[in-house]
């Protein structure tokens, strides 16, 4: 048999002319199927119409506040990220022109590549015997010193010695968590 | 709309925060409920509504105070969870979650005639809405929990009236073979060997 139409009568929220509701009625007295899928749906209906409705937690316009918050930092973050972006990007692109007419400037200095590359060559090659020299320098020194000076004096410079990176490392960190300037 | 509600709406319009806390909590339960019938736990819930206000918050430039401020609210916090129930549904179907598991009846030793605890008919209304596509779930709540028209739904969701009205038949359909089939799972729990002799071999 075929329940589509009784189904089709069953679910609809219309109301059925009096012939076919009468029609629904007798097929739901015979038809075990259409009639516990009545039953069925007039359960559901009485969940839906009975279920009470649930409520959030208390503090919710709290949450709220919070959540506002929230969000106010996060998008404040994200501007602050952007506008360091841009910035950077500007940097970049001012040390890129201030390489390329530096390079410029070096050219016409030396009129050709090889007498660049060389006088740089020179240039390297000097740092680096300069840089032996105060090696040697500090090794002797460090060789001597240690027989030359008295102990106490060593206490002295080491704690000299920290006490001023202590200094450096408390000014710079008030220096940096000043609040930013964002305009 | 009552007179305070509308002052606060003006006065928060104008950036007046504690005049939208106001709003918040005059709303925060109609915003709960459909945030929880949409997506079935508190947890989401919450979440979902706080996001609900936040969006209005944003938008509250948009508003068109022709249209009832609830309405308004309501419509930001359902399209929020269809969105989220979609997103839901892509990541069960990428992680293969054990959809099976919202089959299960909320309680095993429950007859149709007991009286349900409170929290029993939660659960069972969660299970047969559970089933529903996020639209479909989206139209009966609005239907048989917050008295929409045809009319209303057809606008939220983008259909048309007869496409709601026949959507909603499905649905009718479907929630009550859903049920059948709990009902049944019921019965072969409480009684698996009556169930078994009494059920024709496959
Ligand atoms: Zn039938």
């Amino acid at each position: 048999m075929n329940h589509q139409p009784f189904e089709n009568w069953l679910f609809s929220e219309e109301p059925l002319p009096e012939n076919d509701e009468r029609t629904l009625r007798n097929h739901l007295a015979d038809c075990e199927q259409c009639s516990s899928l009545e039953d069925a749906w007039l359960d559901v209906a009485n969940l839906f119409e009975t279920v009470p409705e649930v409520d959030p937690a208390p503090g919710f316009v709290n949450r709220w506040q919070i959540t506002l918050e929230a969000d106010r930092v996060a998008a404040k973050a994200a501007r602050q990220r952007w506008q360091s972006w841009i910035l950077l990007v500007l940097i970049a692109n001012g040390a890129a022109l201030a390489l390329v007419l530096t390079g410029v400037q070096l050219f016409r200095t030396y009129g050709s590549f090889s007498e660049f590359v060389l006088s740089w060559v020179y240039r390297a090659a000097t740092l680096v015997v300069i840089a032996s020299g105060i090696q040697n320098v500090f090794v002797t020194l460090a060789r001597t010193l240690p027989i030359l000076v008295p102990t106490s004096w060593w206490v002295g410079i080491v704690i000299t010695l920290s006490m001023s990176t202590l200094l450096w490392i408390v000014s710079m960190a008030k220096l940096t968590s000043l609040p930013r300037r964002t305009s | 709309m009552n007179e305070s509600e509308s002052e606060w709406l003006v006065r928060a319009q104008k950036g007046d925060d504690v005049a939208f806390a106001r709003l918040v909590e005059l709303y925060q339960k109609p915003v709960y409920n459909l945030c929880y019938r949409m997506l079935g736990n508190p947890g989401d819930a919450e979440d979902a509504a706080q996001e609900a206000f936040l969006r209005a918050y944003k938008n509250l430039r948009r508003y068109d105070s022709d249209r009832p401020f609830a309405t308004w609210l309501l419509s930001i916090a359902s399209h929020y969870c269809i969105d989220q129930l979609r997103k839901q549904r892509f990541n069960a179907f990428s992680l293969d979650d054990d959809e099976n598991t919202w089959l299960e009846p909320p309680d095993p030793g429950m007859g149709p005639e007991a009286s349900l605890s409170a929290q029993e008919k939660q659960a069972q209304v969660q299970t047969l809405l559970d089933q529903l596509s996020p639209k479909d779930r989206a139209a009966v709540v609005m239907h048989y929990w917050y008295d929409y028209s045809y009319e209303e739904i057809a606008q939220e969701l983008s259909l048309t009236v007869s496409a709601v009205k026949s959507r909603l038949h499905r649905c009718r359909r479907e929630l009550a073979g859903q049920w059948q089939a709990v009902q049944a799972k019921t019965a072969e729990r409480i009684n698996p060997e009556r169930m078994r002799n009494e059920s024709p071999a496959f």
